[in-house]
């Protein structure tokens, strides 16, 4: 058996303390504002003019009713605007109340700017808005901001109801948004469910689209390898749009190569537990844009929960009532760079040594005697107390974290997800999956456990799957006949077949790795404890001298064509040898890809033999569970 | 010798210099003409007005369109019953032509009717008193006193009916008012503005208010704005000319007394002065003036037409077109008779080095500090030139200069060198577009292009592209539009035009395609839609042409999803439902996205009427077990239905699979029926939740019975039903019955659970009686530690004698003094 999971290596001693500052006496933490928008100007690739340009599109589609206007916004594009514009910005354009578009409004300003995905549903909740006014005599200017752009769908509809005259209609572009250096993401949270079940492209088209953007502004990419049948129809749609665009742009390529990748073709890996910080992180609260709710007493520092008991309910407010708030998770923030690509189990260590680091800082104010000492002192300070506070947090989010790995429950999970993997023990597993339902575990964790056994033994024995079947209908609810319909449809779950390719794919590409260092790691399985992520295994071949060649059988084992490419640059773009740059190869997941395989590829990217940089791009960042979440059928 | 020709008017010098014989053969005396801007055509008709001698050549009206240099470039007859108020050019060279009736017709030269409408019925009603046509709209005084615009014509027929009227005159004119239009480009409302002069007061109006702006003494006769828009000119009753401000600042405008009683034609040259033409036919006379003392009068032999320029004044006559305008100071510089300028130094010594005399060197050194001024003095004088030989001769100036200058940028002299080839190609007598290089900079190459290309000069507008590298896709795309309207059959002319726009990348057929349907060439369309590039440019006039199929087709490939809905949607509105699905049908993404589509529209009708015809069951039955499940809870009847229907389609499907969902649902079905009847027993609510939840929820409203027999009812795993009955006795703290339960039978699932329920519900003491059943010695073990029982769990390692768990327990234990017992117990075991 590999690596013990991160848990369990774990000694269950509480992660790192705070540095003792009490007896140094440094001055006191102010609060650090860091933003939910990443500074992303440093890296590679100049990210930032794709976000500028962005919000230059949104202030323009913004205006398209002056003065002061209430703007009403799609639930699921809230947070993705924070990733672009902080709110002084939407004020300055005389966005100066903002609502979540619901069924129903209430709002006493005269112009209304709604900025939405085109959707069918929200054109009938946005009707309902203008015929209610109507019929209360209220005079309003009306505005609809389709992002990315207006289908003929919504107009249809809006035409059909009679409203579609109250409406100045744009479009606000928006696809690719930077979350961080190296992560770009377009956040279309049912691409993999529109592909696979409906057999809707849309998506891929905004795929297509985002390529051709980044390659107008960063030149044409060279070589594009790719795997899966979206990767082949996007391949296919940027072929064709370059013929469209007749004469391109001679902008020198910056990009060196392209590999696109279906989610498809490794549904193993988002499946799994996730071991890094950040996908644990990830796993238990939920990264979303950037940012994890915790509870107020976390994020705010000590001193300033003190300073303000105004906002403390002394008394009378109950106590359950503890505020969520939003915390930013990026590498703007030193600590947490550092450390999120680290597997939990090392975590405490890393913590604890970066205690000891600021503790050593703030022991120096007192040795220091010269003046020229202690300018340089209080010049690092700021940064220092960034971090100090942002360790502190970090530490709290690892206790959290702690007491849930810690639990017998998960570590038997983490147990069973590796016994799947490397083909062990399957009749434990199948006796915890059915643990798991006659406790009414969350269905998602019974179901990733289904596909993970599913994907790694090329189906489940069909006497089990129909056993399986029948106690998820009857424990979690007859709704879940279209669940399982829908998984079985898109092959997440099927009754085994004859072929056994897992077996093969998991020895030749060298999927499990028992010889793991996790302290410090010689290979990408330490992202969860000794599986390598199938997807970043197909990237770190890929990026090999003899490439995909050599695992040609390997391959085509996996579902979708596999194709390797090379575009031909347009006349005047030539290739700029700037030999002080590592070659950057960006990495497309249509479909989803999770903050662990991120990390591997990171990982990748510091690795001598590699010698690349990574800029990975996806249709949305996801974990198992929001992975399938959209095929889980509820109903109220 | 240039400056031979110079007439010096008070400071400043002009020249009228001969551009063209004129090629045609017209009587200006009989005819009314209007010259378009920009050396743009001349458009002439019989002046109705005027006592014409009939002869076989007029016996018809016609309307004829010239080049500037007077070739004909096209005629039409004109019915005569259809009296014109106003005729005159608007931009992109497009004549306008207002009826009495208040029609508004605009021709392209061609003589094509490009569009008609009509001023309105109030306007026509009122009647046009006089109507005065400016470079993008309309303005007409009736004779009700009113005044009425029609801003940006030239698409007028976008915004239909753009009429406004305009607020009412101030005061009420005793005898017709005079006035003028200041376009919106120079307006401060950045609409139309009109001057009007009413009873001696100059009024100024916009589209909101009247202003009075000035008075004057006299009524004016004659009144017309410059062509920057600043000036305006007023000729009043006593004869008097008068410059005045647009801005209304003139304090003490230029004025000049010609005695004259006879309002003449006023033309501004340029914006530097106005000309005054008197057009008797006996002796036709024009008088210039610019300002103060500088004007000059010019006697005629014959009448003639007078255009405006931005640069001058166009003077064409039956025989000659000669341009009038101020002299450059450039030229000035280099030709003034006796001048010592550099340039003018450079110009003669270029001479002497043609004719190899020493001398140039001599005079080369002389300027040697201002060569650099003097070329670029040459340049720009070459510009103004419109002889070949004087062009090129400065050109030779300047190019001998600048091999003296060490770091001279180049740029200044290449680009002249190619303005003044472009510019003689058009001024050529056939092309007849006499541009100076002024006119040149304002209108751009583009505007120039499309010049052209209106007047079908593609060749040499395609070669004028190529010649300044800007794109010729537009010159290309309208020679292919012009030539689907010939009669060359469409086989040949497909693969003409196909052969010629090939190379273009990115060319579009679309618009092509489109003149091609108009033409009434479906198939030429069709055809050229194939080789359009962008899909969306190529599906619309698809559509429009009624290839559905094919649109469809396209709007796949093209992988733009909605494209592919534009078609859906313009099918199913179409086409018979029939031919639609069947269309449909044949393209599994076109089917797919019509099913979305549904689902997204929530039309059922339609996606079951698919699935029927797909014979697709297994889907048939998702859409009513949907149906099912959406329904409230509380109209059982109406859910019970929908999944009676789910389960038939499931039962009928051939999928072995979906005969096992069938039975599903049959459970389902009994399970709410049951529910209800629990629903009526125990006053609570139970419909919709799941089997498991059905007991659980029957065993903490202590209904042990009645969860017994739902669980018999639907075979429910002893394991299952074990664990659900723990929790939920836990959860009820009813130890009691969960001790006696433990003692029933020996538990399926072990004794942990037991001791997690308990401690979920942190209840230690209960956790602690369930412990010691556990067989295993590792959970047994784990579970002591977690409750904080070190000792018993070191009891347990040690009976067992197992090293490494009493180890797993001493790291845990906080309890020192049995972290001595441990180590004592390690010792033992240890040998």
């Amino acid at each position: 058996m590999f690596k013990k999971p991160a848990s369990q290596a774990q000694g269950g001693k509480p992660a790192a303390q705070q540095p003792k500052q009490q007896q140094q006496q440094p001055p006191p933490l102010k609060p650090i504002v860091l933003s939910q928008i990443p500074n992303i100007s440093s890296k590679v690739l100049n990210l930032t003019s794709i976000r500028d340009q962005s919000k230059l599109e949104l202030g323009a589609a913004i205006s398209t009713l002056k003065g002061s206007k209430a703007l009403v916004m799609d639930p699921k594009l809230i947070g993705l605007l924070n990733l672009l514009a902080d709110p002084a910005f939407l004020s300055g354009c005389g966005a100066d109340k903002r609502y979540e578009l619901k069924p129903e409004i209430n709002t006493d300003s005269k112009n209304i700017v709604y900025i939405v995905r085109p959707e069918v549903k929200y054109m009938h909740w946005i009707t309902g808005h203008v015929k209610e006014h109507a019929e209360r005599g209220l005079k309003k200017e009306y505005s609809i901001v389709f992002v990315p752009r207006a289908t003929i769908l919504c107009q249809r509809v809006l035409e059909e109801e009679g409203v579609m005259g109250s409406f100045v209609i744009s479009d606000f572009p928006l696809d690719i948004v930077p979350f961080d250096e190296d992560v770009l993401s377009l956040e279309l949270a049912s691409s993999y469910k529109e592909y696979l079940l409906d057999g809707d492209r849309t998506s891929l088209f905004h795929v297509a689209k985002s390529l051709m953007k980044l390659q107008a502004m960063f030149g044409t990419i060279p070589i594009v390898k790719g795997k899966g049948h979206c990767s082949r129809l996007v391949m296919d749609m940027i072929v064709r749009m370059r013929k469209e665009m007749g004469e391109e742009c001679t902008v020198p390529p910056e990009i060196d190569s392209l590999i696109l990748l279906d989610r498809d073709i490794d549904t193993i890996t988002p499946m799994c537990t996730q071991l890094t910080y950040e996908g644990l992180i990830d796993e238990i609260f939920t990264i979303n844009n950037n940012a994890v709710f915790l509870n107020e007493d976390i994020v705010v520092p000590p001193q300033n929960q003190q300073s303000a008991p105004a906002s403390a309910p002394s008394s009378a407010s109950p106590p359950a009532q503890i505020k969520k708030v939003p915390f930013p998770l990026h590498s703007n923030d030193k600590v947490y760079s550092e450390i999120r690509d680290t597997n939990f189990s090392v975590l405490c260590g890393l913590l604890n040594k970066k205690a000891k680091d600021i503790d050593e800082y703030y022991k120096m104010f007192k040795q220091n005697q010269s003046i020229s000492a202690i300018r340089d002192y209080m010049k690092k300070l700021a940064s220092y107390q960034m971090e100090h506070n942002s360790l502190r947090i970090h530490t709290c989010i690892t206790e959290q974290i702690l007491d849930v790995t810690k639990s017998p429950l998960f570590m038997k999970g983490i147990e069973t997800e590796q016994n799947l993997l490397a083909g062990v023990n399957l009749e434990v597993a199948e006796r915890f999956i059915e643990d798991c339902i006659n406790k009414k575990e969350p269905i998602h964790k019974v179901l990733r456990l289904l596909i993970l056994y599913s994907s790694t033994h090329n189906g489940i024995k069909p006497k089990q799957l129909d056993f399986f079947k029948r106690e998820v209908i009857q424990t979690y609810g007859c709704s879940h006949i279209l669940t399982l319909n829908n998984l079985e449809k898109l092959g997440l779950i099927r009754k085994a077949d004859l072929r056994p390719s897992f077996p093969s794919i998991r020895k030749d590409l060298h999927l499990i790795v028992e010889d793991l260092n996790e302290q410090s790691p010689n290979d990408i399985a330490y992202t969860y404890s000794g599986y390598a992520p199938l997807s970043v295994r197909l990237v770190q071949t890929a990026i090999k001298p003899n490439g995909w060649r050599q695992i040609d059988d390997i391959l085509k084992q996996l579902p979708g064509p596999t194709f390797e490419e090379i575009q031909p640059l347009p006349q005047g773009a030539t290739t700029n040898v700037k030999s002080d740059r590592k070659p950057i190869t960006l990495v497309y997941f249509i479909g989803g890809v999770t903050f662990s395989e991120i990390s591997a590829l990171r990982f990748l990217s510091r690795q001598d033999q590699a010698n690349r940089d990574f800029i990975i791009l996806t249709t949305k960042l996801i974990n198992g569970n929001t992975m399938i979440d959209n095929l889980v059928e509820v109903f109220n | 010798m240039i400056a031979a020709q110079w007439k010096i008017i008070g400071n400043s010098t002009y020249i009228k210099k001969e551009i063209y014989s004129m090629s045609w053969d017209v009587d200006l005396k009989q005819q009314v003409s209007v010259g378009s801007p920009f050396a743009g055509p001349i458009a002439v008709m019989r002046d109705s007005s005027k006592f014409v001698e009939m002869n076989s050549q007029n016996m018809k009206p016609y309307l004829k369109i010239f080049t500037a240099s007077g070739d004909l470039i096209s005629q039409m007859i004109w019915d005569s019953s259809k009296n014109i108020v106003a005729m005159d050019w608007i931009e992109k060279e497009r004549l306008v032509i207002v009826l009495q009736n208040a029609t508004v017709l605009i021709y392209n030269v061609f003589c094509e009717q490009m569009t008609q409408f009509s001023l309105g019925d109030i306007v026509r009603e009122e009647e046009i008193l006089e109507c005065k046509i400016w470079s993008d709209g309309i303005v007409v005084l009736t004779s009700a006193s009113n005044l009425y615009s029609v801003p940006s014509i030239n698409d007028f027929f976008v915004e239909c009916g753009r009429v406004i009227r305009l607020p009412p005159l101030p005061e009420e004119p005793k005898a017709r008012p005079e006035w003028a239009i200041l376009e919106p480009q120079f307006s401060l409302s950045q609409s139309i503005e009109i001057f009007i002069s009413i009873n001696g007061t100059l009024y100024l109006i916009d589209e909101d208010k009247v202003e009075s702006q000035l008075e004057a003494t006299e009524s004016i006769q004659k009144m017309v704005v410059s062509p920057c828009g600043k000036k305006l000119a007023c000729f009043d009753t006593k004869g008097t000319l008068l410059i005045l401000n647009t801005d209304g600042s003139t304090a003490n405008p230029d004025r000049m007394d010609t005695k004259a009683t006879k309002s003449p034609v006023l033309k501004w040259c340029g914006s530097d002065g106005v000309m005054m033409y008197w057009d008797s036919i006996k002796d036709p006379i024009l008088f210039y003036f610019s300002k103060g003392d500088s004007w000059a009068k010019f006697t005629l032999d014959q009448p003639v037409s007078l255009v405006t320029e931005i640069d001058g004044l166009r003077i064409v006559s039956d025989t000659t077109s000669e341009f009038f305008h101020k002299v450059s100071d450039v030229t000035i510089d280099i030709f003034k008779i006796g001048t010592t300028s550099p340039a003018s130094i450079l110009y003669d010594a270029t001479d002497h080095f043609i004719n190899k005399s020493p001398q140039a060197d001599e005079s080369i050194r002389s300027i040697n500090d201002q060569l650099e001024d003097a070329v670029n003095c040459c340049i720009l004088a070459a510009g103004y030139e419109f002889n070949g030989g004087e062009q090129s001769k400065l050109l030779k100036a300047a190019s001998f200069g600048k091999c003296f200058l060490e770091h001279y940028n180049p740029t200044p002299f290449v680009n002249m060198c190619k303005w003044l080839r472009v510019l003689n190609a058009v001024r050529h007598h056939e092309i007849g577009i006499p541009l100076s290089i002024q006119q040149y900079r304002e209108i751009g190459a583009e505007e120039l292009i499309d010049r052209l290309i209106s007047r079908r000069k593609h060749l040499l507008a395609w070669r004028i592209c190529d010649y300044l590298k800007i794109k010729s896709d537009v010159v290309l795309n309208h020679w292919a539009c012009t030539k689907v309207r010939t009669d060359i059959p469409d086989q040949d002319l497909s693969k003409i035009i196909i052969k010629k726009l090939e190379s273009v990348p990115g060319i579009s057929f679309a618009n092509i395609a489109s003149a091609a349907y108009l033409a009434g060439r479906r198939q030429l369309a069709t055809k050229l839609l194939e080789y359009e590039p962008k899909a969306a440019e190529q599906v619309p006039p698809l559509i429009k042409m009624g290839e559905s199929g094919l649109a469809l087709n396209k709007a796949i490939e093209s992988g733009d999803t909605d494209l592919v809905y534009l078609v859906l949607l313009s099918m199913q509105r179409s086409l018979p439902m029939a031919d639609f699905l069947e269309l449909t049908f044949s393209k599994v993404v076109a089917l797919d996205l019509l099913i979305s589509m549904c689902k997204q529209k929530n039309d059922l009708a339609l996606l079951r009427e698919i699935y029927h015809i797909k014979d697709q069951s297994k889907e048939m039955g998702n859409i009513y077990l949907q149906e099912a499940l959406s329904c409230d809870p509380s109209q059982l009847d109406q859910r019970i239905k929908a999944y009676n229907k789910s389960m038939e389609h499931y039962h009928h499907s051939k999928d072995k699979e979906d005969q096992v969902t069938s039975k599903f649902i049959d459970d389902q079905i009994k399970l709410e029926m049951l529910q209800k009847e629990l629903e009526t027993n125990l006053q609570d609510t139970f419909v919709g939740i799941s089997i498991s939840d059905t007991i659980y929820k029957l065993i903490t409203m202590n209904q042990a019975k009645k969860a017994q027999s739902i669980r018999s009812e639907f075979k429910v795993p002893d394991k299952r039903f074990w664990w659900i009955k723990i929790k939920a006795l836990s959860m009820m703290a009813d130890w009691e019955e969960l001790m006696k339960f433990s003692k029933e039978k020996k538990s399926p699932i072990g004794y942990e659970p037991f001791v997690e329920v308990c401690l979920d519900q942190k209840n230690q003491v209960e956790a602690l009686k369930y412990i010691p059943k556990i067989t295993d010695i590792l959970p047994k073990i784990q579970f002591y530690i977690q409750i904080g029982y070190f000792r018993e769990a070191a009891d347990i390692a040690f009976k067992e004698k197992n090293y490494d768990l009493l180890n797993l327990v001493a790291r845990k234990c906080t309890n020192n003094e049995v972290l001595n017992i441990i180590e004592q117990m390690k010792s033992q075991i240890r040998r």
